[in-house]
């Protein structure tokens, strides 16, 4: 007779697993599913269209991931991104090329902000992420003037990367996105700071007493989160050749989603940055293949919303143990 | 006098995947008595516990209660039958009250209109704590007020009034490592509670790594090794000697600290305490650390030697005074400066908390103090890691099936060694040791002193604070006694010198 612990820990290993292989599965047999609704879905034009939609969702979900191996929660991502991508537009017609790193800096001040709110002054990122997400929005608002911007014509040269594919298929901005995704992952896994974010997430004190920079590797995790959250902004900015002020702000959930589904745990400490690659992909797919085979778009939530939530409870600790998000 | 029997055990085998951890055991619980279980780590006697309690069933054999069979599949459903267990690791519920947690699940009794009486809850609550002679706690403070202390009393009064509803027939309580926080008087305190539920016909059975206390509070011991009961003995002209030849199957040396390897510590003082306060806890803490040098700190719960080492090594700030490194005056804001700018690194009192990253591989919490170690051209290299893990898992003589395990699945010994390892890995050369052999088997213990002695023999200095005064001494060069957030006394500690207990714990009181 097998005792209950070890079954007890076949189950977490099997689920484990699941949760790993769940979101590739799951990619693959609902790609398989629209293919057959509509063969075009894998098609050379709509897989460009694909990998361009899910640039901004996979920077901003890859920040956002970091947050979340802490075990916080960064609500702040999606107006970030709407008040750079209304910054980049202005600011290209304006400063032309600089805009680019102004924005980025935008990006590192406004994560860097969270991470001092939360670890400097102990306001829990839940509330402090939505301060600063209310003021995001609001100086998006003040900047468009409350309307969405169109980039002038003059400034096109500086946004027509944004057009072009390698190879006739992948667009470069996929590329650029992946660059990030691979700096994230490579500091996640190879550097003292990445390392010590996700013991963080897993222990925290045991991380303070073995003598690791709590505080800092926090900041940087807000810090990457909020970059990312810019970057993000610029490829809306870039893409549409316009600055909306509410363009990011669903992407703050689809961001959280994708890193979930990726296998990050909301409770902190576990999943990789590199695997948000998946949950990001899972979710464009979602979205994009029920545009390619026509979903109803006033269904389109609902699937959405209910796929999200099976993702999710495969992922959730069900052993009941240190389920609240700091 | 008859005993009256309470429990019958007969053939009762646990078997795990790979492991025998239970093999046909027989034992008796009588009414009145105190039972004393004693036995390595993995000797079996938690799972003889936790079969007892419900959390756990028996592969073979049959459990009896008052001559009706017992099968529990929830400490619940024993708790109703009569048999509780105070947990070594506390149960108690940190944001609600006293009596809350004493009532917890048994809420119904005080329900009027719908509504908790809280009032009446608490008077209760009150009559249960002064029945057991405290008198110290209000059934109306939050958990979370009361120290570790406190709270295992709390723990203990909510067991005895639990199993007590069914009082009468005789119950039974399990005490697993009770005394590990509690204080020399609050250890008398509880036995005395001890022995008044037993004179109500009641049965205790008390675990211990102790064997000093076994020995003091039991009538009968029972010993287990590897799964089985190797002797069961009235407690009568017994010895931690004999004791210790059968739990081990060796004989216990009088070299248990290794007191040959004590060496004479060098001249350079590596760290020196001026006037150290911190306010509240301790003041005007004068100490010199040599390099090389093992110096224990000895005293009560709330003497303040705890807080002492939490100041040295950068988890809390001090109020005044100053710590010099190397003749350097340094402060620390946290511990990752103390370790980087002085060189400081503790082994926390609470490892599962503070001392491992449950969740993480026994390689990657190696790792932990030192990325610098395991870099390859600039980045964190887990081959590297994989390699050093290895060389401590050998070094150390961790038990571990690949240094990949998670340390949180290993027991109490070898997650310890891991904090060890890893705090060889950091280089680190001033080394808080606080409760280094807590909750650890006697077998490991050894083996941690020896490694200790390793440490102090390649120049390192350490502080220890020891989990028995015993320990303390043994281990340490010098003993410093602390009472009431002041030193009190400094007693040398050679080899062939040892200061006695009785004069240390004169200055401890």
């Amino acid at each position: 007779m097998e005792s209950v612990k070890n079954i007890r820990n076949k189950a977490s290993m099997d689920r484990e697993t699941l949760t790993k292989i769940f979101s590739l599965i799951s990619t693959i047999v609902i790609s398989v599913v629209f293919c057959a609704m509509n063969p075009s879905f894998l098609g050379t034009k709509n897989i460009t269209n694909l990998l361009r939609d899910m640039s901004p969702v996979l920077v901003m979900a890859c920040g956002e991931a970091y947050v979340l191996m802490l075990g916080s929660i960064d609500l702040s991502t999606g107006t970030v991104a709407s008040c750079a991508a209304v910054m980049m537009t202005v600011l290209l017609q304006s400063v032309g090329a600089w805009a680019y790193p102004i924005v980025i800096l935008y990006g590192v001040f406004a994560g860097t902000m969270n991470g001092v709110l939360h670890t400097k002054l102990g306001v829990p990122s839940f509330i402090a992420t939505l301060s600063t997400q209310a003021i995001w929005q609001s100086a998006a608002y003040l900047l468009s003037g409350g309307q969405p911007l169109s980039l002038l014509p003059a400034a096109w040269p500086l946004v027509n990367w944004a057009k072009v594919n390698v190879l006739d298929c992948i667009p470069l901005l996929f590329l650029a996105a992946l660059v990030v995704l691979l700096i994230y992952s490579f500091v996640s896994r190879y550097t003292g700071i990445g390392r010590t974010v996700k013991s963080v997430g897993s222990n925290e004190r045991a991380t303070w007493l073995m003598g690791q920079n709590v505080h800092g590797a926090k900041i940087l995790a807000f810090m990457f989160s909020g970059l990312g959250a810019a970057i993000g902004g610029i490829f809306f900015a870039v893409k549409a050749k316009s600055g909306i002020p509410t363009v990011g702000v669903q992407y703050n959930m689809l961001g959280i989603a994708a890193a979930v589904l990726g296998g990050v745990q909301m409770t902190g400490g576990k999943g990789s940055i590199f695997m948000t690659l998946l949950g990001a992909l899972l979710i464009t797919i979602i979205q994009n293949g029920m545009n390619v085979v026509g979903v109803d778009g006033l269904w389109q939530q609902i699937i959405f919303g209910a796929l999200l939530l099976a993702a999710i409870f495969m992922n959730s600790d069900k052993d009941h143990k240190g389920l609240i998000v700091k | 006098m008859e005993r009256k029997l309470l429990m019958t055990i007969r053939g009762v085998t646990k078997q795990y995947p790979g492991t025998l951890a239970l093999n046909n055991i027989d034992m008796d619980v009588y009414g009145g008595e105190v039972l004393g279980l004693i036995g390595e780590n993995g000797a079996g006697k938690s799972t003889l516990m936790k079969i007892m309690i419900g959390a756990e069933t028996a592969t073979s054999g049959t459990l009896e209660m008052h001559g009706k069979p017992y099968a529990p599949h929830t400490p619940i459903e024993a708790m109703k039958l009569g048999v509780g267990m105070v947990f070594q690791e506390q149960s108690l519920i940190m944001n609600l009250t006293v009596a809350q947690n004493i009532y917890i699940g048994r809420e119904e009794q005080y329900v009027k209109h719908a509504l908790v009486d809280t009032r009446r809850m608490n008077e209760d609550a009150q009559k249960v704590l002064q029945g057991l002679e405290i008198t110290n706690i209000k059934s109306g403070t939050r958990v979370n007020r009361l120290d570790f202390a406190d709270r295992q009393m709390v723990e203990i009064a909510k067991v005895f009034d639990s199993v007590g509803a069914s009082e009468g027939e005789g119950s039974i309580i399990l005490l697993d490592e009770p005394t590990s926080v509690l204080s020399e008087k609050e250890i008398q305190q509880l036995f005395r509670h001890v022995r008044r539920l037993c004179t109500r016909g009641n049965a205790v059975i008390f675990v211990s790594h102790k064997l000093d206390e076994v020995m003091e509070i039991a009538d009968r011991i029972c010993v287990f090794k590897d799964g089985c009961k190797v002797d069961e003995m009235p407690n009568e002209n017994l010895d931690e000697g004999i004791l210790y030849e059968k739990m081990v199957g060796k004989t216990a040396s009088g070299e248990y600290y290794h007191v040959a390897r004590q060496r004479v510590p060098e001249q350079d003082v590596v760290l020196e305490l001026r006037k150290l306060c911190k306010r509240g806890y301790f003041a005007d803490v004068d100490l010199q650390l040599h390099k090389g040098e093992i110096l224990g700190i000895c005293g009560v719960v709330g003497s303040g030697k705890e807080d002492l080492c939490a100041v040295i090594c950068g988890d809390e700030d001090p109020t005044g005074g100053e710590i010099l490194v190397r003749g350097q005056s340094q402060r620390f804001a946290s511990p990752s400066q103390a370790r980087k700018a002085a060189s400081i690194l503790s082994v926390p009192r609470e490892r599962r908390v503070e001392g491992i990253i449950g969740e993480l591989s026994a390689y990657e919490n190696i790792c932990m103090s030192n990325f610098d170690g395991v870099r390859q051209n600039g980045v964190i290299s887990d081959k590297l890691a994989k390699v050093q893990a290895e060389k401590y898992v050998q070094e150390l003589s961790i038990k571990l099936p690949s240094v990949n395990q998670r340390v949180g699945r290993l027991s109490g010994g070898n997650a310890q060694k891991v904090v060890f390892a890893r705090i060889l890995a950091s280089g680190c050369d001033i080394l808080i040791l606080d409760h280094p052999t807590r909750g650890v088997d006697v077998g490991a213990k050894t083996e941690i002193y020896s490694i200790i002695r390793d440490i102090a023999d390649q120049g390192k200095s350490l502080i220890v604070l020891g989990d028995t005064l015993d320990e303390t001494i043994g281990l340490s060069n010098r003993v410093a006694v602390m009472k009431d957030g002041e030193i009190t006394k400094m007693f040398d500690a050679p080899p062939d010198g040892k200061p006695e207990q009785v004069d240390i714990v004169k200055y401890m009181m």
